[in-house]
């Protein structure tokens, strides 16, 4: 089976360069249909989180689809995230929740485990634990998610552990250029979560995608996702819409020019579906 | 697939109260049983989703606007005549508040730590403070109200105590709280563009405060400290009606200032200072998106006769 191209992160582990999320998939047949759609299309990365509350579901039908597809473990990228009710009640310290995690996943290892949000005067122990939990073998990549350039320096500078991935919300509307920046020459991979912004209206009336999908013969959608792998981010997308997983399918048939890179960037207004102090208090 | 749910609840529901009843009377009684019935039960729900929009925080995926230029915290009894949403008619996406009379800064540092990322980068908070209601901002106590724009994280952590049954069906809860905010929302729309100023009861007067203002300087302190670490602007708006308000103001000026260069305190003693302080905004590209969610686009007016009324019968 053909898989969709990787990317090299920082310690020599490869990443899709697309990855599949599982937000708001609590139907367990939606999220089979969902998952082997993707296998079938060639996308072997998923994205889930202790709060999705499917990470059991996704253990069990990757299982299934191992069977089915001949698939080994390590043809699959699974990436995990530790939410902030676990960092809280556990004071950082999230060893147990990291291995009830692998066991609801039917796995030894997870490829990338996430601290899900900043949460201040847990970040830094829980960040502590992972670096354990990396040392161990039990991921072979960590990261943090939903970070500004604060929240990176302060783990640098307390840790000296630098993430292998950090996964923030980046799409046309926000393109989040001081991190992406601070990631670009510090080697870490920028995961972009929510990267079509769930199409509102900017980006769906944008007169700019509109063209370039055009010229392409594409759809907005997918010029998006080429924006994000030519400027050398990692979408990771989630539709509860099987033909929208084809859809993405079919953005590697094609690549966007610098200038078209750089408008599609300028349509940045720091616009950001997600208030992150509304989820990570005192973010 | 809610929706349809709650569409075939709201159908049923006079059929079967129409059955039940007709057991025990006439159908001509059983219809008007029915009708009340359902007009009172609609009229419930139509309130709490009023409560629910306007009182908790925006649902995130409905509410599309973000990166406001002004956070408004704080407590003044002056809200009862400022239209704060007022600034967002005139220009979209102006100030978010979640001020309220009988908030006390203890519970405005918690609703900045969740309510902050919907301002822009380098947006203002404006915190107002009025020390002639100094019973209000030292106490460190949080209201129901106050509890409702928590993070379940934030309830958790504290030792704060809100069921989510609770959260979600204040009119039945807390029926004097609910019916207080309708009442004030309503008596705010009929006063809208009022002057606070204007009431004698609020004007200059001699109030001496006799405790010490301590508390209301180092939650100041904290909520400055805060914002400057995330990059936002801070802007004090101090209302000052009395002698002991000038000296409370002063006072901040002078502690304030010198370890927190740049911060602006603002003495107000008119509705038009307010405006004043919000008028000068930052030329800054901003998202253009008309909100989804009903709050504050519902006009209460609109309900009165249809569902306030009957409400208040019952009540």
């Amino acid at each position: 089976m053909d898989y969709i191209p990787t990317v090299e992160i920082s310690n020599g582990e490869r990443m899709p360069v697309m990855i599949m999320g599982t937000f708001q998939h609590t139907s367990y047949k939606q999220l089979r249909e969902i998952v082997r759609t993707g296998i079938e299309h060639g996308f072997n990365g998923f994205d889930t989180a202790y709060d999705y509350g499917n990470e059991a579901d996704l253990g069990s039908i990757l299982q299934e689809c191992r069977g089915e597809f001949s698939l080994q473990r390590e043809d699959l990228y699974l990436v995990d995230k530790i939410d902030i009710w676990q960092m809280a009640q556990n004071n950082g310290e999230v060893s147990r929740q990291i291995d009830e995690a692998l066991q609801k996943l039917n796995t030894e290892y997870l490829d990338l485990l996430l601290i899900h949000w900043p949460l201040p005067g847990y970040f830094e122990k829980t960040w502590e634990t992972f670096i354990d939990i990396y040392n161990q073998g039990k991921a072979k990549a960590i990261g943090v998610s939903n970070v500004r350039m604060r929240h990176l320096l302060q783990l640098v500078e307390s840790t000296g552990f630098k993430p292998h991935v950090v996964q923030n919300e980046r799409h046309p509307l926000r393109s989040d250029s001081e991190v992406f920046g601070y990631n670009q020459s510090n080697g870490i991979v920028l995961q972009a979560y929510s990267p079509v912004c769930r199409m509102i209206e900017p980006i769906s009336n944008s007169g700019v995608l509109k063209n370039i999908a055009k010229k392409y013969g594409k759809t907005p959608g997918q010029v998006i996702m080429r924006w994000h792998i030519d400027t050398g981010s990692v979408p990771v997308f989630m539709t509860q819409k099987t033909k929208r997983i084809k859809e993405y399918a079919g953005v590697f048939s094609f690549a966007l020019d610098k200038n078209e890179t750089d408008i599609i960037s300028s349509l940045d207004m720091n616009y950001k579906m997600t208030p992150e102090s509304l989820i990570c208090p005192g973010f | 697939m809610f929706g349809i749910k709650k569409i075939i609840f709201i159908l049923l529901a006079p059929v079967a109260i129409f059955i039940a009843s007709s057991n025990f009377c006439s159908w001509e009684m059983a219809a008007i049983i029915t009708l009340v019935a359902t007009s009172l039960f609609l009229s419930f729900f139509k309130l709490n989703s009023i409560l629910t929009t306007d009182t908790m925080p925006p649902d995130m995926f409905n509410d599309t606007r973000r990166n406001f230029d002004y956070l408004l915290l704080g407590s003044t009894r002056a809200w009862k005549y400022i239209d704060q949403e007022k600034y967002n008619r005139q220009v979209s996406n102006r100030l978010i508040s979640f001020a309220n009379y009988k908030r006390n800064l203890f519970a405005d540092f918690f609703i900045l730590q969740r309510m902050f990322s919907y301002l822009h980068e380098n947006g203002t908070v404006i915190i107002s403070i009025d020390p002639d209601e100094q019973r209000r901002y030292s106490s460190t106590k949080l209201t129901y109200a106050d509890l409702r724009l928590l993070h379940p994280l934030t309830l958790s952590i504290n030792g704060f105590n809100l069921s989510l049954t609770k959260k979600k069906y204040p009119l039945f809860f807390y029926p004097a709280y609910s019916v207080g905010y309708l009442f004030h929302k309503l008596k705010k729309d009929l006063l809208r563009g009022g002057k606070w100023e204007s009431n004698p009861a609020v004007k200059f007067s001699d109030n001496i405060i006799t405790l010490t203002h301590e508390n209301l300087y180092a939650q100041i302190e904290k909520m400055v400290h805060f914002c400057n670490e995330r990059g936002l602007d801070t802007k004090i708006a101090c209302i000052v009606r009395s002698k002991e308000a000038a000296s409370v103001f002063r006072e901040l000026e002078d502690r304030l200032q010198p370890v927190r260069p740049g911060l602006e305190i603002v003495a107000l003693n008119s509705y038009q200072d307010f405006e004043g302080i919000i008028s000068h905004r930052k030329e800054k590209q901003r998202l253009h998106i008309t909100p989804q969610y009903k709050s504050a686009l519902f006009n209460l007016y609109f309900y009165i006769g249809v569902e306030l009324l009957p409400y208040a019968v019952a009540v």
